[in-house]
């Protein structure tokens, strides 16, 4: 395997109304953005509670971005209210232990904000690659295996 | 001196036991030396009689309301109330279970006690040599309020201790001295509650760098070695099925085998940095809205790791992000079960 220059993975938890959609836009327009993102759907971003951010940070995950409706539009009306709540007292915390801030992203992308998707992205991946990769939260088998496919 | 008499209480413990109001008394006993106090169970009015209420009762009580509903000592049919003896900063943890609808006000009978502060064994423990105590006068001294400070008598002696030097970190932020809720008070009422400032612990660490930070939280992260002592003492920690805690998913006899093989496992089991960095970090989480800073966790780790700095870091983002005590009210709904107009969004592209 050739040395390749440093990628972030990012996992993207996408809300399926709302930024999945305009994820989808993003791709049918033709709009150029970075490719690290890695997208699992919920139907809600109300559904993601900070396990999953973290699962993600165990996994190997160098950032992870959670994209919502914007507010007073949640398909289910009050997810996104919930998400905003939760996740101000998660991000305050998250940083209280020293992850680096600009690791964990929060945004609301409309159905049909295609291109503000693609900016979400292109912005999110220019504040995570100068990090460099995500070491501290990685749990052991993961880090060899991660270790392991550098040196090759 | 606490305005509160021993004797009132045990009084007060055996009426309700006797005439059977109550089913059980939650109270303290004398623990290993006169520095320590273990929580109690009184089940008749003849066991009251080995209540005690002293400095050495730092553990807080409310835990073992939990402990009884999940497992009632006086079997399920049993539904008369149970009895607590409350300081004033216990009652958050019983508006916090009611506020949670895990318990009605009619489910406990209070009896509300005048606390002067009580004792941090592991403070004490590292000054024993200092003080000039002896194992001896552990064992048979006896450990009361003077003045409203813990003072050590024994037969030939009396030692005073400073405040600082010998209380948990709690009764030195104590925001009253008796419970808002009770049935019964024994004791003077104190009338100047106040509400503790934001710790300078807290604002401290705020203040590092993420790489300071990091330094701090990682050594604290690798000597924790996973026992869940935090979380079996914690007040708000009561859930049967722990989110971070892969071994205790709910199943039933109708459970398969593929799905307890399958069960979602946020973090493992293992000691290492990261899942001890999601469990602690989840469980204060866990806790926004609720943590009532008992400090029962402190205490009860056996590495001395500084849990309540991120516990109170959580209580401190609920007050100035949601205007949020816990405790506080009974008629507050709970802390995410919930949303305002106002909420912070200014993290969010």
């Amino acid at each position: 395997m050739e040395s390749e220059e440093y990628s972030p993975k990012i996992i993207a938890f996408l809300c399926n109304w709302c930024s999945y959609a305009g994820a989808d836009l993003a791709g049918t327009s033709r709009i150029q953005y970075p490719p690290n993102i890695r997208v699992i759907k919920v139907m809600c971003s109300s559904r993601v509670s900070p396990n999953f951010i973290l699962k993600a940070f165990l996994e190997g995950a160098d950032g992870v971005l959670l994209s919502g409706c914007h507010i007073g539009d949640c398909h289910y009306l009050k997810g996104n209210y919930f998400a905003r709540r939760r996740h101000a007292m998660f991000v305050n915390l998250l940083q209280y232990v020293g992850i680096e801030p600009q690791r964990f992203q929060m945004s609301w992308v409309s159905a049909s904000e295609g291109q503000k998707f693609g900016e979400v992205v292109s912005r999110f991946v220019e504040n995570v690659a100068p990090l460099g990769p995500q070491k501290k939260m990685v749990v052991a088998d993961r880090l060899d295996a991660l270790i392991a496919e550098e040196v090759k | 001196m606490t305005t509160t008499n021993l004797n009132d209480v045990k009084k007060a413990m055996r009426e309700s036991l006797s005439s059977g109001a109550v089913r059980t008394f939650i109270g303290w006993e004398q623990g290993s030396n006169s520095f320590r106090a273990r929580p109690a169970f009184f089940r008749n009015p003849d066991e009251a009689d080995g209540a005690i209420f002293s400095p050495a009762c730092s553990p807080c009580l409310v835990r073992m309301v939990i402990e009884d509903l999940h497992y009632p000592l006086d079997g399920p049919d049993d539904r008369r109330p149970l009895g607590i003896v409350l300081r004033g900063c216990d009652d958050k943890g019983i508006i916090e279970l009611i506020k949670d609808r895990r318990i009605c006000r009619e489910d406990v009978v209070i009896i509300g006690v005048d606390c002067p502060g009580v004792v941090d064994w592991k403070k004490a423990r590292g000054r024993l040599e200092n003080e000039g105590i002896s194992y001896d006068d552990l064992a048979n001294g006896e450990i009361i309020w003077k003045d409203r400070k813990v003072a050590l008598k024994t037969s030939e002696k009396e030692i005073n201790f400073n405040p600082e030097k010998i209380l948990m970190s709690k009764c030195l932020e104590c925001e009253g001295h008796t419970p808002r809720i009770y049935n019964v008070l024994i004791g003077e009422e104190d009338k100047n509650r106040t509400l503790a400032p934001h710790p300078k612990a807290v604002l401290d660490m705020e203040e590092r760098t993420p790489d300071e930070k990091w330094e701090f939280w990682e050594d604290v992260f690798s000597r924790c070695i996973r026992c869940f002592a935090c979380r079996n003492i914690c007040t708000y920690c009561y859930c049967e099925e722990c989110a971070v805690d892969p071994t205790t998913l709910a199943i039933s006899e109708d459970t398969s085998a593929a799905e307890k093989a399958n069960r979602p496992e946020w973090v493992g089991r293992d000691s290492t940095v990261p899942s001890n960095a999601v469990y602690l970090m989840l469980r204060a989480y866990h806790g926004s809205g609720r943590c009532i800073n008992c400090e029962e966790c402190d205490r009860a780790c056996p590495m001395g790791l500084p849990l309540r700095l991120l516990n109170r870091k959580v209580r401190k983002d609920a007050k100035t992000l949601f205007d949020y005590e816990a405790g506080n009210r009974v008629e507050d709904p709970p802390l995410f079960s919930h949303y305002c107009d106002t909420d912070p969004g200014d993290f969010i592209w």
